[in-house]
């Protein structure tokens, strides 16, 4: 068990190319925390730092208060999870867990105990014969989790663990790590690209673009108030609709859409920081769950009329793609399934105003 | 439908098996040829007949090359130059081609080109250069001088070659061995070597054949008749007047035999793949 703290983390790459731009985090222990953002935010390049498989171009990695930057990986007391497995193909399953206990010069039998009781737990039990070659995708992985558990170390750290399993495995897999981190009770650090892993997963979401950690939170909080419009587009799904327009209007403040698409009252709760954007423009962001069918009882609705594009069913819902007015861009709406939206119809959809995100154009930052 | 495929299936199969066959018969009918002659008796030497055994066959050439000459000598030689030039290559290539292969380093791309180069010029060229080298060296008429001469002319393919196989084995292998506990020389040959099985057969077969069969270096360098090597040793039995042809062939066949033997046995290695199912796939 340990805390990992990030200072000031920095890495340049030969020729001049950032990947990360700065990192200060703070990993508590026991605390699963997701490394989440796009290809090439410098998520993985974070936790190969901490992993020491990086040199660390400027800043501090601390392991339980203690600087690593100059440990090599093996003396760290972490373990991790690879994307593609890294199984020894010439080894069989108990030869890959057994691996780095018999590195370490654990006696025999306490390899042999220590192996059978991390594969009682994933529940591979009758695979440690067989080779990585025989093993489904799923089963490697367990096997590669297996291989980090059993040193028993004081961070596990997994580099987009589930992208190479199918959507059902990615599921199952994914609530298994959860579970491992309850039973285990060890700090985590998990990287993915994949927003419904990080906020199913973590107890604090650390999303990151262009090397930046933009805003770190707990899943909930990430959510309901993002910092800037980037993490407000990335973290949900479907994604956050954005509208350009300007605010207007003395007393009662207005959202005016910049096509003339629609108008919107601004929430009373956020006139006071909206006072001084009064002509400028900002952009809103509402989320696809905050668009409703016509009918609906809001007490702050703004009606909008809108064409439908694409309809989606779910099963449970249906996801309702449409424009305003002449745009071509499109935004999207969750309807529940009782009523299929007709494609090329005109939708008076209603805007749950209460719930509308207004960012700064230039900063893009909350206001 | 399904009985003109069918059709067409049979026809393909045929015309495979006849090219096969056509290039197996042109492969073998050397070989045929020299074990003929070696079972000749010494009246038949230069006969055209085209019979699988001649009449009168007899094993007197085989004898007389390891009972009337230093047959075993040269094998001997041969033994110990190529299995020194095999090492030399496989030690040498196995941890180049590891540094060409996983490291940044000044001069990388220069040092790969170079050794590329090396391998355009014919190496009867390098004959010339290498041979004032090993004099100034004191190294002419020494096992050692056409060890090195000979690894100098196998080690550039071979680096290429483990190089080329250590890039298709994933980083992330050594890099969950180094968090498993090894250092990097540990994961080296702990973790990236077993899997280059396949390459470092190839390496240590190429670097074997260069030395065993070898004659123009062995030629210059080897002159006392003592530290003679096989092909040198068979060059001896073509005088002036007359070649003994029934040892050239006994002892041709016999040349052949380590080669062969090393590999039948080698050939499970050279089916690569061991590096299936440990990352995705």
């Amino acid at each position: 068990m340990a805390s990992v703290r990030l200072e000031n983390l920095k890495k340049t790459y030969e020729g001049g190319k950032s990947v990360v731009n700065g990192v200060d985090v703070t990993i508590e222990d026991k605390e699963f925390v997701v490394l989440v953002g796009p290809s090439g935010c410098g998520k993985s390049t974070t936790l190969r730092m901490i992993a020491g498989l990086e040199d660390v171009t400027e800043g501090k990695v601390f392991i339980d208060d203690k600087a690593v930057n100059d440990l090599p990986p093996k003396d760290r007391d972490i373990a991790m999870v690879f994307q593609n497995y890294a199984l020894y193909p010439h080894m069989t399953v108990f030869e890959n867990i057994a691996f780095g206990l018999r590195l370490r010069g654990f006696p025999k039998n306490e390899i042999e105990k220590r192996v059978r009781e991390a594969a009682s737990i994933l529940g591979i039990e009758e695979l440690l014969d067989r080779k990585p070659k025989a093993l489904s995708g799923g089963q490697r992985q367990r096997a590669a989790i297996g291989r980090a558990i059993v040193r028993k170390p004081k961070v596990f750290l997994f580099d987009e663990p589930l992208s190479n399993l199918d959507a059902k495995l990615r599921v199952q897999m994914r609530t298994e790590i959860s579970r491992l981190h309850q039973r285990l009770e060890t700090t985590m650090i998990y990287v993915t690209h994949d927003q419904t892993e990080a906020m199913t997963m973590g107890d604090k979401i650390v999303v990151m673009k262009d090397g930046f950690a933009q805003q770190i939170a707990e899943p909930l909080d990430l959510y309901n108030h993002p910092k800037n419009r980037f993490v407000a587009g990335f973290i949900g799904s479907p994604a956050m609709n954005f509208f350009e327009g300007t605010i207007a209007g003395s007393q009662n403040l207005v959202f005016k859409e910049q096509q003339g698409s629609f108008q919107m009252p601004v929430p009373r709760e956020g006139k006071r920081r909206l006072k001084s954007y009064v002509r400028k423009k900002v952009i809103m962001g509402l989320r696809p769950e905050h668009i409703h069918r016509p009918g609906s009882r809001l007490p702050k609705g703004a009606k909008v009329a809108a064409t439908v594009q694409v309809v989606e069913p779910m099963g449970n819902e249906i996801y309702t793609y449409f424009s305003l007015g002449k745009e071509e861009k499109q935004y999207t709406a969750r309807f529940d399934a009782a009523v299929m939206p007709i494609v090329g119809k005109r939708l008076d959809v209603l805007f749950d105003t209460s719930k509308a995100h207004f960012f700064n154009t230039e900063t893009e930052a909350v206001i | 439908m399904t009985a003109s495929k069918a059709e067409t299936s049979v026809l393909q199969k045929i015309f495979s098996y006849g090219v096969l066959i056509v290039f197996s018969l042109v492969a073998l009918f050397p070989i045929w040829q020299v074990l003929s002659i070696s079972l000749r008796p010494g009246n038949k030497l230069l006969s055209t007949e085209l019979e699988m055994i001649p009449s009168g066959a007899s094993f007197q050439s085989f004898v007389i090359l390891f009972t009337e000459r230093d047959f075993l000598v040269w094998m001997g030689n041969s033994a110990f130059v190529s299995i020194a030039v095999t090492i030399t290559g496989v030690v040498f290539a196995s941890m180049a081609g590891y540094g060409f292969s996983r490291f940044r380093f000044p001069g990388k791309n220069f040092g790969l080109l170079s050794l590329l180069t090396t391998q355009m010029f014919p190496a009867t060229m390098l004959l010339l250069p290498m041979y004032i080298m090993l004099i100034k060296l004191g190294l002419i008429n020494t096992y050692l001088g056409a060890v090195i001469m000979y690894s100098a002319t196998a080690l550039p393919f071979c680096v290429w070659t483990m190089k080329g196989y250590y890039d298709t084995i994933p980083t992330s292998l050594e890099e969950a061995a180094r968090i498993d506990g090894c250092s990097q020389f540990e994961a080296f040959y702990k973790i990236i070597l077993p899997l280059a099985a396949p390459a470092l057969v190839i390496t240590a077969l190429f670097s074997f054949m260069t030395a065993w069969s070898e004659y123009i270096v062995a030629a210059q360098i080897l002159q006392d008749s003592a530290l003679w090597t096989l092909p040198l040793g068979l060059k001896s039995f073509e005088a002036s007047m007359s070649t003994e042809w029934g040892l050239y062939g006994a002892a041709s066949i016999i040349v052949m035999i380590p080669v062969v033997i090393l590999f039948l046995a080698l050939s499970r290695w050279l089916v690569s793949g061991l590096t299936l199912g440990s990352v995705k796939g």
